[in-house]
Order: structure tokens, then sequence, then C-alpha cells
């Protein structure tokens, strides 16, 4: 299968994969709701990094609902399930699985790939598994 | 042999009438610069020519069957 | 409700520390769309006219788009307009980076700066939340120093706009810095930040703003990021960024060389994109939303010197290259970082390098007026001259009012070689053999900048020695390219990249929910332009056509060497151009528009404000 993958030295910090994600998810024009997040150090060395969900299972794991399930190789939230407890947030280690103020529920990246369309930087791309 | 020559940018209607697609044809290897004055384009008059994405002199002899991108200037800043 | 915009605007009172919000105007936003158009607009309209502009009444406006901060190629420009301390007329700044869509992110269309802080002061707009910080611990630091300080102290996740010693000592072309390498650079706009005693402005928002159709605008938007990419165009400007035009403007004999004595520079190669990529570039650098990052941030070692700095970009090279003759490509870069920090725009800050050498070999400025020998390419020398400006030291106090008042001052011939227009240093093109660059810049609203109109391709494609269709080219470039800069959105994909208006308008129209047609949208670019023309008219006494005429050196001094050798545009290609320009503006001869112009962009209220001051007398 693909697989989301991230050269960080190919980023150039614009952040338009955190805009798309939000309005992928939520319909939101608000990057500070997306499932990834770019980050700078600057002024030494100058390089961005990007943070992002490499469906370690960890919040599955530790879901007492088993909202959280995998689903050909990612994990995704079953919204009915979910009763908020936010576990899953503790136990990402990633610290890309946010809560949406507005539903209350955590959002979890399910790989739509929208962040690779808007990268014309190549820095986020789906790859065939080696 | 047969040269590609694609034109970017706004050099395509001052030069060469809108087209965006050139083919030379030739009976032997020719250098850009031989190229250019065969379509009449004064060489300093694009800010690159790329072959494979990479800029190229215009010495660069050209051996048949590639792509030659002429690129129009890009303003600075 | 207003779709595309972040719906406030924010009014902030120095003198008392206190701050009101207020919804943006539904008038204004129809008619000015936002960024320039608000600038001028409120510069016109709500700043005094008459004042000083280094005075308490001189409000700072920061202003993004409608565009900016959404699912758009290059939603990142920010407009930051006051009159302007370095020519006394109509100023704004352009700049790059994440302040237009943070801002937005935080509710705001429009940031206010009313009067002046008392002690230094950074401003922290958190959402709706705005506090006033003490900065007296960094008053005197770098720019890009007290950014490194800010993020550390506030968090990384406010984006800074930081002014550095240059704009606390009001040197007349102070910058604002953001993003350790962004600036607005032009019209002096750090040095009313540094007269408000306002060293740094923070901001951050998680609100976002609300969109009409944001399944369209997420469908749009994706296609306009993939097109972008798909350009053929595409890789060479992402690895090279502006400075990919060094050769060309070198081949076809338009770089300034030496305070623009003559157009070409010996080993300009060492100064293409191509080498500045392979010798110092770390990483690309994009403004927010830029898939086609121009920015490259530079690591530079030289001698004991380690610096980083954002660029250089070409028009840094063009005057601090080319214009001091140095020819390394770590040289620019360093004297870039010099400058940067110090808080100096580049291009003002080489012009007036540049004049102080040109000076000083003529004799009118003395070795120990700077203390010790400065000349063309070196480097030292160059530092020590930016430090004793930007701290007004000895002959540093005289350069620090920029080229028009120094040589004013100095004399001695100096007026002849002081290049600027409106008193605006002239940024990288020399355009004696060039006609529309030229009058791009006679006319051009802030000074001699180019990004309003770059017209050297129409001189090099249609003929350099022709006059006709000049004026009519240079306006139709005025139009459409400052557009972009009322609309809150880098005009580089689609001048330069070859994105169309099919990309733009339905975006346009999913956003916010208007529909305006291509002429429409260049009738209020039209209306913009000539609302900063009649500014000047009000606002400097005397204004008129002297005010368009380059300096001497441009119009009676031939290029002296090089493949353009002999060129120059006499006086009366000058007045040529002009008066065909005025024309088709429907101007006078003076550059006054007319009151049927002015009726026609529904600017009646300059009409009636302009005949209560005497004008439209006849």
């Amino acid at each position: 299968m693909e697989k989301m993958t991230i050269k960080n030295d190919l980023c150039s910090g614009c952040r338009a994969c955190e805009l798309v994600c939000a309005l992928n998810k939520l319909l939101e024009n608000n990057p500070t709701k997306a499932a990834l997040k770019v980050e700078g150090v600057f002024p030494k060395p100058g390089k961005y990094y990007v943070n992002y969900c490499k469906q370690c299972g960890n919040c599955a794991e530790v879901c007492p609902t088993l909202a959280l399930y995998k689903d050909e190789g990612v994990f995704k939230l079953k919204k009915e399930l979910c009763t908020s407890c936010y576990l899953c947030v503790d136990a990402c280690p990633k610290q890309v699985l946010f809560i949406n103020k507005d539903t209350n529920l955590p959002l979890k990246c399910d790989w739509c790939r929208d962040c690779s369309v808007v990268c014309a930087h190549e820095a986020i791309t789906f790859l065939e598994e080696a | 042999m047969k040269i590609t020559l694609r034109i970017l940018g706004h050099l395509r209607d001052v030069y060469f009438e809108g087209k965006d697609l050139l083919e030379i044809e030739a009976d032997k290897p020719l250098t850009l610069l031989e190229i250019l004055n065969r379509i009449n384009l004064p060489p300093t008059m694009a800010m690159a020519y790329l072959k494979e994405g990479k800029p190229i002199h215009k010495e660069t002899i050209l051996e048949g069957g590639e792509e030659i991108i002429i690129l129009s200037p890009l303003s600075g800043g | 409700m207003l779709y595309g915009y972040g719906g406030k605007n924010l009014w902030i009172d120095l003198f008392t520390q206190s701050y009101e919000t207020s919804a943006t105007d539904e008038y204004m936003a129809e008619k000015y769309l936002g960024g320039r158009g608000f600038t001028a607009y409120l510069e016109y309209t709500y700043t005094k006219p008459g004042i000083k502009p280094l005075s308490d009444d001189n409000h700072l406006y920061i202003a993004s788009g409608p565009l900016s901060g959404s699912l758009v190629t290059g939603a990142g420009k920010v407009e930051i307009g006051a009159k302007s301390t370095l020519t006394g007329g109509y100023g704004d700044s352009n700049m790059g980076g994440h302040i237009a869509s943070e801002m937005k992110f935080a509710g705001y269309d429009l940031i206010t700066l009313k009067g002046n802080s008392e002690k230094p002061t950074v401003i922290l707009i958190n959402n709706d939340k705005v506090t006033f910080q003490n900065a007296s611990h960094l008053w005197g630091k770098g720019a890009l120093e007290s950014e490194a300080l800010l993020k550390k102290q506030f968090g990384e996740d406010y984006q800074f706009m930081v002014i550095g010693p240059a704009g606390e000592n009001l040197i007349r072309f102070a910058c604002i810095n953001h993003d350790f390498g962004r600036q607005a650079g032009r019209a002096g706009m750090g040095t009313l930040m540094g007269y408000k005693k306002v060293k740094a402005i923070g901001i951050k928002g998680s609100k976002g703003f609300p969109l009409k159709d944001p399944a369209r605008v997420l469908e749009l938007g994706k296609k306009m990021y993939s097109d972008t990419r798909n350009k053929p165009g595409y890789r060479y400007w992402t690895d090279y960024g502006t400075p990919g035009v060094v050769r060309w403007v070198n081949e076809n004999t338009a770089f300034p060389t030496k305070n623009f004595f003559t157009s070409f520079m010996e080993g300009y190669e060492s100064l293409a994109g191509e080498v500045m990529r392979e010798k110092i570039v770390v990483t690309d650098k994009g403004c927010f939303g830029c898939p086609t990052p121009c920015g490259k941030y530079s690591h530079v070692v030289l001698g004991e010197k380690d610096v980083y700095v954002e660029g250089p970009e070409y028009e840094t090279i063009a005057l601090l290259g080319g214009n001091l003759l140095l020819k390394d490509i770590k040289e620019v870069a360093y004297l870039n970082y010099v400058l940067d920090d110090l808080g100096l725009d580049t291009i003002s800050g080489g012009n007036v390098l540049a004049f102080a050498i040109e000076a000083l070999e003529k004799g009118v400025i003395k070795e120990s007026d700077i203390g010790r020998k400065v000349g063309w390419g070196d480097v030292e020398g160059l530092v020590h001259l930016s430090e004793m400006i930007a701290r007004k030291q000895g002959i540093g106090e005289l350069l620090a009012m920029g080229v028009k008042e120094a040589s004013k001052a100095l004399g001695g011939g100096s007026q002849d070689y002081a290049m600027e227009i409106k008193g605006m240093e002239i940024s990288g093109y020399e355009s004696r053999y060039a006609p529309a660059m030229m009058l791009s810049y006679m006319t051009a609203d802030v000074g001699a900048h180019h990004n309003r109109a770059w017209a050297v391709t129409y001189d090099v494609q249609k003929g350099r020695d022709k006059l006709e269709d000049k004026a009519k080219r240079v306006i139709e470039l005025q139009h459409i390219r400052p557009l972009f800069d009322a609309l809150g959105v880098c005009r580089l994909q689609w001048v330069e990249i070859g994105l169309t208006l099919q990309h733009y308008a339905p975006l346009f129209e999913a956003i916010t929910g208007r529909e305006y047609s291509w002429d429409n949208l260049l009738k209020i670019s039209e209306k913009i332009w000539n609302l900063t023309r009649v500014y000047w008219f009000r606002e400097v006494p005397g204004f008129g056509r002297g005010w368009d005429w380059p300096p001497k050196r441009w119009y009676a001094e031939p290029i002296p060497d090089g493949p353009a050798k002999g060129q120059l545009i006499s006086e009366d290609k000058l007045n040529y151009l002009l008066d065909d320009y005025y024309t088709l503006r429907g101007w006078d001869k003076e550059g006054l528009p007319s009151v049927d112009k002015l009726k026609e962009l529904e600017l009646d209220f300059v009409v009636e404000d302009l005949k209560k001051r005497g004008f439209y007398q006849y």
C-alpha cells in the first residue's frame, strides 16, 4: 500500500497542508485545526519539520470504546462511539491528534492525501511501501 | 533529427504568434545558439533555456530528440 | 456577513495603551477590496491632511486582503501604509510572510496604530486579546536578534513584525522585518513604527474566517496548487527565485552598477541564482500558502562572520551587488544580513551607500567624515558606513535622510547622481535604455519602485528605442500588478508562473460570494491609482510634473560603457512619455487627474475635497 512520506528538507513552511486539512475535515478555513503541523526552527539552523500521523496506532490501543479502528492500514474514528475522553490525544507520540472544540471530537488524520496535493515541493508524498 | 522547443510566458506572443510549441528539423547536431538564430529569437531574450528542467548554455550541442524549454523573464521581486 | 474577511478592524491607541474593535466596513470591502485599497482609502480619508510624516497624527495601517489566508497560491501578502517618512507623500509597503494570514485568523482585516507610546513597547495580539508589553530590554537590539528573543519570550506561534536600531533612530528608510528575513522595506514604514516606540507587533490567531462555499474553495484551491506545480516554469522559479533573473538583466544591460553609473557589471555571473543556490542556500522559505517559494534562506561564512539570512533576493543583489560592486554572493548576503538586522531597507540602503562612495570620490564627502576609507566592493567599509547611518553617527546622520535630502544638504553637484524619484531611491533596473521602465519609475505612486509596473521586458521585446505604446503598457501594468496587493495575495504565480484568470475569478467568488468581472477589478485598481495620485497633490505643496522627473544622471549622462554604451533618454523624450501617459490617464499637463476622470471612478469625495483646497479653479 501507499504510505505517507515526509521529506522535511523539501518543506518551505507555507502551511498549505494545514489549511487544506482543516478545509477537508471540517470545511473550515483555519490551519490551527489541522491534523498535522509545520514547525520552523529559525534563525538557526533554518529548517522546517512536519509533524504528522504515521498511523502508529497508539491512539487505538488506548481507546476504551473502540471508536478508533484500523481500516486498510489507516486508523479512523467512529464518531458515534467516541466519548471524548481524549486518552487518544494524550497517547499520540507526535501530538498531531487535536481536539476540535466545536465538535469535541479528536481530529484524526485518515491519509486523505489532500496535503500532498497542495504540497508543490513534494515534501509530503504518498509512496508505495518498499 | 528533431528538437522540440516549448515557449513559456510572454515571449510566446511577442515572437511566435502565440504558438507555444516549435519543432526544429536538422540534419546535424546544432548548438542552442544556432537554433535560436534559426527561429529568430535574440539569444538574450529568454531568462533561461532548460533541458530536463536544468538551465543550459547557449553553446550546448543538441543531438536531436531533446525538448528545450524557453523561459520568459520573470520579474525580480 | 462578510465572507473571506476576518470581519473586524482593530484600532490601537498607543497614548493610552488601549484598543477597540469595529466591524469591517462593507462599503470599503466592496469598493476597495483590502490591502493597498484600504491603505490608500484610509490615508486619504482618515489620516489628517497636511500632517508631518513623523508626527503623532500619522497612523500606521496594516491591511490584509480578501484572498489572504485562504487556499489560494501565495495568500500571504500584507500591505503596510502611512504617509511616507521618506517621501512625505503616499506611502505603502507590501510584505510577504505570515502576517496577513495570521491577522485574519485572529479576526482582523485591518490593524491601525494611532498615536505614540511613551516607552518602547511590544504589542501582542492574541485573537481578541491585545496586551502592551515593555520592550526596553530589546530597544537598541537588532531586528533579527530581537525576533528570536521575542519568540523565546512569547512563543513560537506568534508572528512578529520587528524594527531594528534604524527604525528606533528614525532613519527615514527604515524597514519592518518579519519571519527572519521578510521586509516591508520601502517608504519608511519602520521609521514610523520607531517614532511610535513600537519595537514589535506579535499576532497569533486561531479563529479562522468564514468562506462562502468552503467545499468549492477546497476543490478549486487544490486544482490551483496542482496546476502551479505542473507549470513548466515551476522548477526554475522555485530553484532560483528572483535571483534567477540576474543573468537576463545583465545580458540586457539593465543592471544598476556603481550608483547607476553604468548598466552592466563585469563578473555578474558570480551573483547569478545558480551560483547562489550552490554556495549559500540552506532551504527554500515560503510565505503563507506559497507553492513557489522565491524566498531562499542562506547560511554565510565570511571570515570570522557566520550568519543566517533570508536572501539575497534580486533587488538586494542589484543594489548591494551591482550598485556597490560586491562581486561575491557571500559578501552581498553578509551585507544583506547587516542591513536587515539594523533594520534598513536594502534598496534605499544600497543607493545611499553607493551615493556616499561616489560623493567621497568626488570630494563632496571627506574620508574624515566617515573615519575610514570606503570604496566600491569594500564590504568592511560598507558595513561600517551602514552602522554609522543606522545609529546616526557623524556623516551617517545626513545620509540617514536618504539621497534626496542628503544631496540637497551636501550640494557640490551631488544631486545629479542622487538616484531617486519623489524622494524614493530607485530599485534594481537601470532604465536609460528602457523607456517603459523609466516611465514606470517616474510615475510609480510611492516613488521609484519597480513593483507597480515591471515594464523592462516590454522594452526589450518591443524595441528599446521606441517610445510609442510604452505609456499604454505601463498603465496596464500599473492596474494589474497592484491589484494583487489589494487582494492580499502574491502576483508572482499569475505574472510569472502562468496561472490565469480562470484560477482566480471562481475562487474569489467561492471565498467572498461576490462576483467581479476582470474589468471591474481593474477599474478598482485604477481608482486606487488615482486616489494615491491626488493624495500627493493634496499633501505636497507644489506637487506636479517636476516630481515625476528622474535624476539628471538618467537624462543627461549617456551610459558610458558596455553593450548599451551611449544610450540615454533625453528630456524631449521624457516629455513625450509623460504627455502620452497623462493624456491616456485623463490627467492634465501637471499630472492632476481631471474632474471627469475622478467622477468616472466614483471619487466624487476627492473632487469636493480638492475644490475646497483651491484645485480646479480654472
